[in-house]
């Protein structure tokens, strides 16, 4: 915890540029060490302000600076008497599918015994091409799906060592489905609402909703209407919605399918960072197309496809023993230039997908460095290159 | 509703911000708003109908003007009021929020109800501030003094036509004491009456009080004085000129052979008074539709011997000697069920003194006979120990008979109460005090249950004979105190708020003006044009040095050559008796009348008086009665509109379906209540189907909005087999493919609401939609129950 608040102060007091991103962090601290509304509302409303005046470049104001010492004065203070919270097991099971299957027969697909566990505070990756289950798997865990054969078990959520009823599991899971549903009424409202729904009302319903408003920084944006606002904030409106409450397992469908870079950063990032959460221990499922944005924050990866779980395992760990390097890149040269370039090098495959150009070597042969450097010598202008010996992009590309 | 916000005032937000947070249940059923705005919409409309700039002349003049705006802004604020209930439930269908408790159904079922009743009950609102703006301009003296006088002499009502005994004075021509204290008055009253005609005639108030009728004439062209609606329209609009001496122009041309022949009774002023005497048709005089009924004379003395020709002693000793019975034998032998089925079979005969009569009559399997005379008779016939029977008998019917839904056995309910005969005193004399009250719920229940406009036609006038002449004296004694004045006061609010506005129930005016002592009615059905007209008198006249006791008679209107209407009456009178007598009548009474009539009148006065009646309906001797009616009606349509809701209340308990404006009203709002709640709960698709069908199969196929309208069953059954059927497909389908593998208590709710909906159409089986708008409250309930349970629908995963 100190360490946290080291990082905090020292990140508030160096660069201000980096005010949202630490203003995040310095939320998470006191939504994890605090239980004292009054700072915790007081923290909403200074990171809120601090937020405001950055934006108005008054950076350099009294205000600024006032508020910037309110926020750490206050941050120091949870620190001297923090919460003691037990520290989550990672290995602890949220969702358990055992010999899961699901046949559709009008599109003659099939989801094939799979057999999972998710943890909490794991944020759990499930990558695949279209229509080969992600969605159909998710559905399943979430309980909008009946499987043909299989069980789908909550471990953490029995009463009287039995699983709870779907109504009642429903309560503890939050999922945001890929089309995500129009809000009627005002977005404050909705959330509100959906806080209330779960049992929490008055002032404290009011303060969730505000702070996970600023959490996500959409606290400018909570006036709007629903069709006033991009895709990404709409999926981030949807998250905060989701959050307010404080589920045991949020599931995610391909949410960044319609995000620009930008906004994918910010969503991947926030799940990371809450799921660290220890006094709120959340496990996460995201399902998506983009391989390398989720290998980027997932702790837990599963490819699927054609209805069969084909990799499950640690982003880091697919093909941990390989001798071979596999790089991704694509250039201004002409793919003949090319070939007529690496030939002679050590090359043990090179291969065109689309625009990528994929090249694989022994690492015993030959490095990383001196391949860039030939291409570099040979007057080869990179436009992207990506080290994909562990990802399990490898999986969609035949290699 | 952002862009309204600048009307919610801020303490209104508060409230809901308040709701949003705790109760979020109450908060999206937004009926906070809906009673804000409601309410308001309320004292606006009210005030409107208040204010609204009637004149007198709209009150009175036209039979429709009133009617007219009410009609037209009743169809306006419904239309409004629909909307405004779409777009709270557009409203509501923004946040869909699954029961987390089991009363959430409840209390929202409540509120959305309240909220479909403060929206539809704004559409009354305009019409209670009409009303009592109309109240307030009729509430003049001299109108209220001619209602009373009204309702002092409305013993007759439309549907009352059994003859009794009681309506007359007989004198004895030898008791010329009495004779000469009896008629002078008659023949200052007649005077009196014939003076207010002829000062009537002589300042052309007809003409000028027909103004409006014929100017609406040209509308209808009842004068047929323009060949189409182009030139009515011309004329409507005032393109020939300043109507109003078009009209008196109009108006004197039809009215001017109807003053000639006034002008020829003038003439002969003097006569008149000298010698009291009815001339027949032919001489078109003023009060030929008075004198029609002497024609009649003969009424009494046939009734009398057709009843005698029955011989009831004969058939009632035959009757006993055949099943060596006595009473008491009779209903010892009966069972439980033999009574119910008596009392079933007693719905043909409508207030008589019933099940034992009927008993023996069954019996002897003549079912067609005078019913009064009979009941009497046999009453008459009786022993002691068979009227100590007799009132076991009564006393077990009554007190134990179940008051359910069959009309009939109402109907024979109430006739047995109200019965005027020491009967009923007795038996209520023999009660304990908690009987007494039993019998009193009873006979609420009874009245409250009427649906026939014959039913409380007669309700209504045998309670304020009754009532008048002191009939219950004695029985009030055994009744709450005021009891009998609410349930009088309550059938006539019943009466006059229902049936009024079709049937309008005139005075002859020289009765109203004058205040004599002859009570002429009149029932014009101005729907259908098919007017009836009854004259009655209570008392003597003397006639041609004889004393003629005239009774009741009813002919219509449109029949001035009277044989349809006079073959009518002998019919009606002879299906009682057998065949023979039925054709001795038609051979005899009739034929003589016919002849008579035929020497009598010619077809060209049968035109002219047709046409006098109905062309000029208004300049007839109605002109004035029907000012006086629109008075009267308008204060009573105030007057039962007011108060209906708190009889109603009184007699069978607060009832707020039926106070939502009326019964159609409260049928739709009963769907409209389901389609809200479950749409709260499950989907768009079951709630749309559900109001469709209940809105569907009530309104359109069975016309449930028909106040006190007997339902087709046989209609109403196929359907609801039909919905029935979908509906358990729809189950099955559910059983079998949504729920296949799941734990047997999933199927089981499925299964439920097969099992709902069959309690549904079974509340629904009964007679009247006032018991079925009671019955919606444990329909309701059960629903609640089920909307609440259709949750686990939702939070089930789903097969595919």
């Amino acid at each position: 915890m100190t360490d946290k608040l080291q990082s905090i102060k020292q990140l508030l007091e160096s660069d201000s540029a980096l005010l949202e991103m630490t203003l995040k962090e310095a939320l998470d601290f006191v939504e994890e060490y605090n239980n004292d509304s009054d700072i915790k509302k007081r923290v909403v409303e200074v990171s809120w302000q601090l937020r405001q005046l950055k934006k108005q470049g008054r950076t350099r104001e009294n205000a600024f600076n006032a508020y910037h010492e309110e926020m750490l004065s206050m941050l120091t203070t949870i620190a001297a008497s923090p919460l003691s919270i037990v520290p989550i097991s990672k290995s602890e099971s949220i969702v358990v599918l055992k010999n899961i299957g699901k046949s559709y027969q009008s599109h003659n697909f099939t989801l094939q015994q799979v057999n999972l566990n998710f943890s909490l505070g794991h944020i759990t990756g499930i990558v695949g091409a279209n229509a080969n289950g992600k969605s159909t798997l998710i559905k399943i865990m979430v309980g909008e799906l009946l499987p043909n054969v299989g069980e789908v078990i909550f471990p953490s959520l029995t009463h009287n060592n039995k699983q709870l009823p779907w109504l009642e599991l429903k309560k503890h899971i939050a999922y945001i489905p890929q089309d995500l549903p129009e809000w009627h009424g005002s977005l404050r409202d909705n959330l509100h609402i959906e806080t209330t729904l779960h049992n929490i009302s008055g002032k404290e319903n009011i303060l969730r909703v505000d702070f996970i408003l600023e959490r996500l920084g959409l606290t400018e944006y909570v006036d709007r209407r629903w069709h006033e606002l991009s895709g990404g904030y709409k999926l981030r409106f949807s998250l905060a919605k989701a959050l307010v409450w404080k589920p045991r397992f949020l599931v995610l469908d391909e949410p960044l399918a319609n995000l620009d870079m930008a906004s994918q950063m910010i969503v991947l990032q926030d799940l990371k960072d809450l799921v660290k959460s220890e006094r709120f221990p959340l496990g996460i499922v995201i399902t998506s197309q983009h391989i390398h944005e989720i290998e980027q924050i997932a702790d837990q990866l599963i490819v699927l496809e054609q209805g069969q779980i084909v990799y499950n395992g640690k982003p880091k760990a697919f093909k941990a023993d390989t001798e071979n390097y596999i790089f991704e890149f694509t250039c201004e040269a002409e793919w003949s230039e090319i070939v007529d370039i690496l030939r002679g090098s050590p090359l043990q495959s090179i291969q065109r997908q689309g625009r990528y150009i994929i090249v694989q070597f022994s690492k015993n042969e030959y490095s990383t460095t001196e391949f860039l450097t030939l291409l570099m010598k040979n007057g080869v202008h990179l436009t992207y290159f990506r080290d994909i010996t562990h990802s399990v992009k490898q999986l969609f590309l035949n290699i | 509703m952002t862009y309204l916000n600048f009307l919610i005032p801020p303490f209104l937000n508060r409230i809901d911000d308040y709701l949003k947070l705790q109760a979020p249940h109450i908060w999206r059923t937004r009926i906070h708003f809906v009673l804000f705005y409601g309410l308001i919409a309320w004292g606006v409309l009210f005030s409107i109908g208040l204010f609204y700039p009637l004149s007198m002349y709209d009150i009175s003049r036209t039979p429709y003007a009133v009617e007219e705006i009410k009609r037209v802004s009743f169809l306006f604020l419904l239309v409004c009021g629909f909307f405004s209930i779409v777009y709270w439930w557009q409203q509501v269908a923004k946040f869909r929020i699954l029961a987390a408790r089991w009363y959430h159904a409840f209390w929202e079922c409540i509120l959305f109800f309240i909220g479909i009743l403060v929206l539809w009950q704004s559409v009354n609102a305009f019409q209670y501030g009409l009303n009592t703006n109309i109240a307030y301009r009729v509430g003049n003296k001299i109108t209220l003094e001619d209602r009373e006088r009204l309702y002092a002499h409305n013993f007759y009502l439309p549907g009352y036509i059994a003859f009794n005994t009681n309506d007359l004075t007989r004198l004895s021509p030898d008791d010329t004491t009495a004779i000469d204290s009896f008629f002078p008055l008659f023949f200052l009253e007649a005077e009196k009456l014939m003076q207010v005609y002829h000062n009537r005639i002589m300042r052309n108030d007809v003409v000028q009080d027909s103004q409006f009728l014929v100017r609406s004439g040209f509308l209808s062209d009842k004068l047929q004085e323009y060949d189409n609606d182009k030139y009515r329209y011309y004329y409507h609009s005032g393109c020939y000129g300043e109507w109003q001496d078009s009209i008196n122009r109009k108006a004197q041309k039809y009215v001017k052979p109807h003053l000639a022949l006034v002008e020829k009774w003038d003439a002969k002023n003097d006569e008149f008074i000298n010698k009291w005497e009815f001339t027949p048709f032919s001489s078109y005089d003023y009060f030929t539709l008075d004198s029609v009924y002497q024609l009649f004379t003969n009424y009494d003395k046939y009734q009398v011997d057709s009843v005698k020709n029955v011989s009831i002693n004969t058939l009632v000793d035959r009757f006993r000697k055949e099943h060596n019975l006595d009473m008491p034998n009779i209903l010892s032998s009966i069972r439980r069920r033999d009574i119910v089925a008596v009392l079933d079979t007693c719905s043909n005969v409508f207030f008589n003194h019933q099940g034992l009569t009927y008993l023996d009559l069954l019996k002897s399997e003549n079912k067609n006979f005078e019913k009064v005379f009979w009941q009497n008779q046999i009453v008459n016939h009786f022993t002691q120990k068979d009227l100590e029977a007799y009132r076991k008998y009564l006393t077990e019917i009554m007190l134990s008979m179940p008051v359910s839904n069959r009309n009939d056995i109402q109907k024979m309910e109430v006739g047995l109460y109200f019965r005027r005969d020491s009967l009923t005193t007795n038996f209520l004399s023999q009660l304990t005090q908690k009987d007494r009250r039993i019998y009193e719920g009873r006979m609420a229940f009874a009245i409250n249950n009427l649906y026939k406009k014959e039913d409380a036609a007669t309700i209504v006038g045998n309670l304020k004979w009754n009532k008048q002449t002191g009939k219950y004296s004695e029985i009030e004694k055994y009744l709450t105190k005021g009891f009998f004045d609410k349930v009088v006061y309550y059938a006539d609010s019943i009466y006059f708020a229902k049936y009024k506005r079709s049937f309008s129930f005139d005075k002859l005016y020289n009765v109203i003006d004058n205040n004599i002592g002859f009570v002429y009615n009149a029932l014009e059905d101005w729907q259908t044009n098919k007017d009836t007209f009854y004259i009655v008198t209570g008392k003597c006249k003397y006639v041609k040095r004889d004393y003629v006791c005239t009774t009741l008679k009813k002919m219509r209107r449109d029949s001035i050559p009277i044989d349809t209407v006079f073959r009518w009456e002998i019919e009606k009178i002879a299906q009682y008796n057998d065949l023979s007598i039925k054709n001795e009548l038609f051979d005899t009474e009739f034929n003589n009348y016919k002849k008579y009539r035929d020497t009598q009148i010619s077809e060209q006065d049968s035109i002219f008086l047709d046409r006098i009646y109905t062309r000029c309906g208004y300049l007839r001797d109605s002109s004035e009665h029907s000012r006086l009616f629109f008075h009267v009606n308008a204060y009573y349509l105030y007057l039962a509109d007011i108060t209906i809701n708190k009889s109603r209340a009184f007699l069978s308990g607060w009832n707020p379906l039926y106070l939502s404006t009326n019964n159609k009203l409260a049928i739709m709002a009963l769907s409209l209540l389901m389609f809200f709640t479950t749409l709260a709960h499950s989907n768009l698709f079951t709630a749309i189907f559900i109001a469709f069908f209940i809105n569907f199969v009530n309104n359109t196929l069975f016309n449930f909005g028909q106040n006190f309208q007997e339902i087709d069953k046989s209609k109403q059954s196929l359907w609801l087999f039909g919905l029935l059927a979908i509906l358990a497909l729809i189950t099955a389908w559910n059983v079998l493919f949504r729920t296949f593998k799941l734990p047997i208590v999933y199927q089981l709710i499925n299964i439920q609401l097969f099992i709902w909906f069959g309690i549904f159409i079974w509340l629904f089986d009964s007679q009247t939609i006032e018991q079925q708008s009671n019955y919606g409250y444990f329909v309701l309930i059960f629903w609640c129950l089920m909307v609440w349970r259709f949750r686990y629908y939702l939070s089930l995963p789903s097969k595919t």
